[in-house]
């Protein structure tokens, strides 16, 4: 006999997902309808709506997850870029030495702005095309290359502009996706 | 030749022909960065005094003085080439904190050589801050009682990636021995330089360094302060160890800690507020252990304000001959609360309130309160 447990983790969905409300109610109404199609033997029935639920559900997870992800990089990247802003801050260190800071920053937000391009794989597919989101993801990935070369040449004094044109790119962006909505 | 200006998106490509004036570069493909700093900073410290060993002791009735000063303005330049061993950096920058000028009419304070030094490859060599120096520092105005901070001549191999970075480094070894009449010596009869590893780990979580150094103190016929002459010679093996983190807190704010403890660290802490050791008479050098250590937290109130309340300590075990002296440091303790706002992009204007206190072997005390207003331009 099936045990109800609305938050089993062998139900094959990654217990972090459980974090989400909408996760938490997918999963209850799915170990639900496995507790009902148990007592009443309806096995190809209760198979075939929980195959349909967990399309449903995964795709929706997905979403929230690439949703998430994004935020995450993109708050990560805001916060080095504040941090790039208040080296002014350091009496002690030689200019060379905050030029290597710089530096470190600079592959750090290639480095995510790589992150951020790769995780355009969630948005749908119609979203993509109808307002050139590929465009952007494109510009970005290589204003993201040329923020790497500028940082392993030790070109630091095109930093800062490579930097506002690369916050142009995401302001672009995120207002295209606002007025798609 | 190309001619850049620090943080300018823009550069000027000079030509003989259009130039009125040259600038003999040794490589066509080296650029050059000029750039600097314009600082004036307000000091009210009752007592007149300042937020190092110095403090007055037992100095309540003293006044209050106020004094402004642009002598921390610097001026730097860099240069940058590539080579077959990579890419050449180089720098020569300064302030104005040399010989002092006067207050009365002009206020010529001197230029003084602050870091010196070319980067290739893994190699630093030059004149810049030693690798023991706590690599993660605070917001503060005032540094805080407790540094490790020296700036020295010194040769560095040093290997780094995204999340770390090491360094041996080989630096200018000086030995200072306090003698039985209180004073501190340097024997100048150095013979190895001091030895210093780093590790550096870069997280997205914070900071961590460590670094750890081998010094050997000596001196070969030194004279003490009274000029006797001593007539042998005698060393030590000294020893430190630096530790300093910034761990990241709720969204951009952070707490940042540093220890410090050593046998014969001397110098490096403090800026020399205690001696590597004591030297007695018979020309003996015993090590002495000094330790210090700081807490911060810095809180950004919104993108262009941000505090921060720093408490430090350091301190020594100095020798029993000096247990009743006046003159001869036992600990330094400060708090410090700051605020700072970033006005427009490079600048930046704050405001400190420090309250520290020195006390001598003898059990004497003496505490200042300095209000610091501080405006700082980068260019």
């Amino acid at each position: 006999m099936y045990k109800f447990s609305p938050l089993k983790k062998s139900r094959g969905i990654p217990q972090d997902n459980c974090k989400s409300i909408i996760v938490k109610i997918n999963i209850f109404v799915k170990d639900y309808f496995f507790m009902i199609a148990s007592k009443k033997m309806l096995k190809t029935k209760f198979l075939l709506i929980t195959t349909l639920l967990l399309t449903g559900c995964s795709s929706k997870i997905d979403t929230l997850q690439q949703d998430t992800e994004h935020k995450k990089n993109s708050n990560e990247f805001k916060i080095i870029m504040h941090e790039l802003s208040y080296l002014i801050y350091d009496t002690s260190k030689s200019e060379l030495e905050i030029d290597n800071i710089r530096r470190r920053y600079a592959f750090t937000l290639a480095d995510k702005i790589q992150n951020l391009t790769l995780q355009t794989t969630g948005i749908p597919e119609e979203m993509l095309s109808n307002i050139s989101f590929s465009q952007y993801i494109q510009q970005l990935n290589t204003q993201g290359k040329e923020l790497q070369e500028i940082a392993k040449n030790y070109e630091l004094e095109k930093l800062n502009s490579k930097i506002d044109a690369i916050k142009r790119t995401c302001t672009d962006c995120h207002d295209k996706v606002r007025s798609y909505k | 030749m190309r001619f850049y200006f620090k943080n300018s998106a823009l550069f000027i490509i000079f030509s003989s022909t259009l130039c009125a004036f040259n600038l003999e570069l040794k490589n066509s493909e080296t650029i050059v960065n000029i750039g600097g700093r314009v600082e004036l900073n307000t000091f009210m410290s009752s007592p007149d005094g300042s937020h190092n060993a110095q403090i007055p002791i037992d100095s309540i009735e003293k006044e209050r003085h106020l004094t402004m000063s642009a002598s921390s303005s610097r001026l730097w330049l860099k240069t940058r080439v590539p080579s077959k061993y990579g890419v050449i950096r180089s720098i020569i920058e300064t302030d104005f904190n040399g010989v002092k000028g006067t207050e009365t009419n002009t206020n010529s304070h001197n230029l003084r050589l602050r870091n010196a030094y070319i980067q290739v490859g893994n190699w630093t060599i030059g004149q810049t801050n030693s690798a023991f120096n706590a690599y993660i520092t605070t917001d503060i105005i005032l540094t805080a009682i407790n540094d490790t901070f020296v700036r020295q001549p010194l040769i560095r191999y040093g290997a780094e990636n995204r999340s770390w970075r090491y360094d041996i480094s080989f630096e200018q070894p000086e030995t200072t021995l306090l003698d039985s009449n209180a004073k501190v010596i340097t024997p100048k009869d150095d013979i190895i330089p001091d030895i210093i590893a780093r590790i550096l780990f870069f997280e997205p979580w914070g900071d961590i360094a460590f670094s750890a150094m081998g010094r050997y103190l000596n001196q070969n016929r030194a004279t003490l302060s009274d000029d006797t002459q001593l007539q042998n010679s005698d060393s030590a093996l000294a020893w430190g160890l630096n530790f300093s983190a910034k761990l990241k807190v709720f969204k951009r704010n952070d707490i940042r800690i540093a220890y410090h403890y050593g046998d014969g660290m001397g110098r490096y802490l403090s800026y020399d507020a205690y001696p590597a050791g004591y030297i007695n008479n018979d020309g003996k050098i015993e090590t002495q252990k000094s330790f210090g250590g700081h807490i911060a937290y810095c809180h950004w109130w919104n993108k262009e304000l941000k505090s921060t309340v720093a408490l430090s300590y350091s301190g020594t075990k100095n020798n029993s001959y000096f247990k009743d002296n006046d003159d001869v440091n036992k600990e330094l303790v400060s708090s410090q609360l700051n605020l700072f706002w970033l006005p427009i992009q490079n600048s930046l204007i704050g405001i400190e309130y420090a309250k520290a206190s020195r006390t001598v072997e003898s059990g004497k005390k003496g505490n200042i309160e300095i209000v610091t207003l501080m405006m700082r331009y980068n260019f």
